[in-house]
């Protein structure tokens, strides 16, 4: 079998529908392609997903059964590692899984311009409580769009004061076009939407700013969801450090609807 | 709408709070990753958290793949069994939980339908119909409501080839060469729509890698 097949083989087995008889050259395979055992390990990820399409509240009595088998069930030791250079030691029966501390996310593969969002609907109802609390007191801090008007006045706009402060910084969108400018000193964002596809007309862009996982509304995009270049400014809060585009049904949702289709982080 | 901001600092903490009509968020829920460690260590009640946690997906899958209801809630009571057994032989760096559970589930559900199956011929057509089934039978409850949400969103915006492949391979559990001869295409077609269609998916749900 070609390498070029075997590079093929990935979505197959993440999937399960690859037979023994293959798997295990696809296996070897593994061991000395980095990428694909990359990609084997995020279509795994993926797949998983799939389940929940297909989720069903099973009936009462699996529960019961199978709290009554564990019950009587001794559990499999750890697998033990043997240190290199060192006797090897009897297994400890108590230890825990190898990864002990599970890895913080984001993982350290991540580039450092990825913000991970995938957690974001791990908990819906908190999600929800707080994108809605979110957009309501967020509703009154949205500011015009920047007519680059550059001039002096004293009296800053928000957008003014992001042009023009001294600790702005520019990121570009992990993937897509357009730019943003943070001032932390402004406490305000401005961001350039360009090159996002226009929308069917039940569709909106929505742009929301991120505390880690804890997304907050910041507008629909009314411009940019008809293919056209958008640019707006924003008011920040405390801990926020990404914007985020989904999107979502006209007029926009409390909480958003993946897939995330531009994010960029706030700062270098 | 409020003052403008200015460089003293960040606005209020008071501007935060939710309002009072919205609920309090739940208290932080534990990782399943974590739920895993604490099971590897005997406690039952991590165990149990983790029941709880993927009951509905692991016996949904198991049902979409065996299609017995006894049959799936058998096979169902197997995967967490050995999830319990074998919950020190996960390594958190090589995956989610999710991944590992979900992945033991359909592992387990094949299985029973190969060896069940060898005389059973089971009906293609039936196969595909359930492709859009059971949505609205599904829980809402479920903890990854969300989630699923985006799935069948992103489902949705495969080919219909990429679609029918994924759907056959994973739901229906066929390997790829059943799903070629089924759909009368070629073998390395079949992978590479699996694939094409793998990569869209993981795209559209953000799945970092």
């Amino acid at each position: 079998m070609s390498t070029a097949d075997l590079h093929l083989d990935t979505g197959a087995m993440a999937l399960g529908a690859l037979p023994d008889d293959e798997s295990e050259a696809v296996q070897a395979h593994l061991q000395t392609c980095e990428s694909c055992s990359a990609e084997l390990a995020g279509f795994r990820e993926t797949v998983a997903m799939l389940a929940a399409v297909s989720a069903e509240v099973p009936p009462t009595s699996l529960r019961r059964a199978v709290m009554a088998r564990i019950a009587v069930t001794p559990q499999l030791p750890p697998l033990m590692v043997p240190p290199v250079s060192q006797p090897e030691r009897p297994a400890d029966l108590t230890a825990p899984a190898a990864p002990a501390e599970a890895p913080a996310e984001p993982p350290a593969d991540l580039p450092d311009n990825v913000v991970p969002l995938r957690r974001w609907y791990r908990r819906p109802g908190a999600l929800v409580a707080a994108a809605v609390a979110a957009l309501v007191l967020g509703a009154g801090a949205v500011f015009g769009i920047n007519q680059a008007n550059q001039s002096n006045e004293v009296a800053q706009t928000p957008e003014q004061c992001v042009a023009q402060a001294a600790d702005k910084q520019t990121t570009s969108p992990v993937d897509g076009q357009g730019s943003v400018v943070y001032a932390p000193s402004c406490a305000a964002v401005t961001i350039d939407v360009t090159g996002l596809p226009d929308l069917p007309d039940d569709q909106t862009y929505q742009l929301w700013a991120l505390a880690g996982e804890q997304p907050r509304s910041l507008d629909v995009l009314p411009d940019a969801s008809a293919g056209q270049p958008q640019l707006v400014t924003k008011s920040t809060q405390p801990g926020e450090n990404a914007v985020a585009i989904t999107v979502e049904p006209a007029g926009g949702s409390a909480a958003p609807t993946l897939p995330i289709i531009w994010q960029a982080k706030l700062g270098a | 709408m409020p003052p403008p901001p200015d460089s003293s600092g960040p606005p209020p903490q008071a501007a935060r709070r939710p309002l009072s009509a919205v609920p309090d968020a739940p208290p932080e829920q534990v990782r399943p990753e974590e739920l895993m460690r604490l099971t590897a260590l005997g406690q039952e009640a991590a165990f149990e958290k983790l029941y709880d946690a993927f009951a509905a997906r692991v016996f949904g899958l198991a049902r979409r793949i065996v299609r017995d209801p006894s049959q799936a809630e058998e096979v169902a009571q197997e995967v967490f069994l050995e999830i319990w057994r074998r919950a020190s032989r996960f390594d958190a760096g090589k995956g989610s939980a999710t991944s590992w559970i979900m992945t033991l589930t359909h592992a387990r559900s094949v299985d029973r339908v190969r060896s069940a199956q060898a005389a059973t011929d089971r009906d293609l057509k039936v196969a595909q119909a359930s492709t859009e089934r059971d949505v609205d039978s599904v829980v809402e409850a479920v903890e990854s409501a969300f989630e699923r949400k985006a799935v069948q969103r992103c489902l949705g915006t495969l080919t219909e080839l990429q679609r029918e492949s994924i759907t056959l391979a994973y739901y229906s559990g066929y390997t790829y060469r059943e799903v070629a001869e089924l759909l009368t295409a070629p073998l390395p077609t079949i992978k590479t729509r699996l694939r094409d269609g793998l990569i869209r998916l993981r795209d559209c749900l953000g799945v970092a890698t």
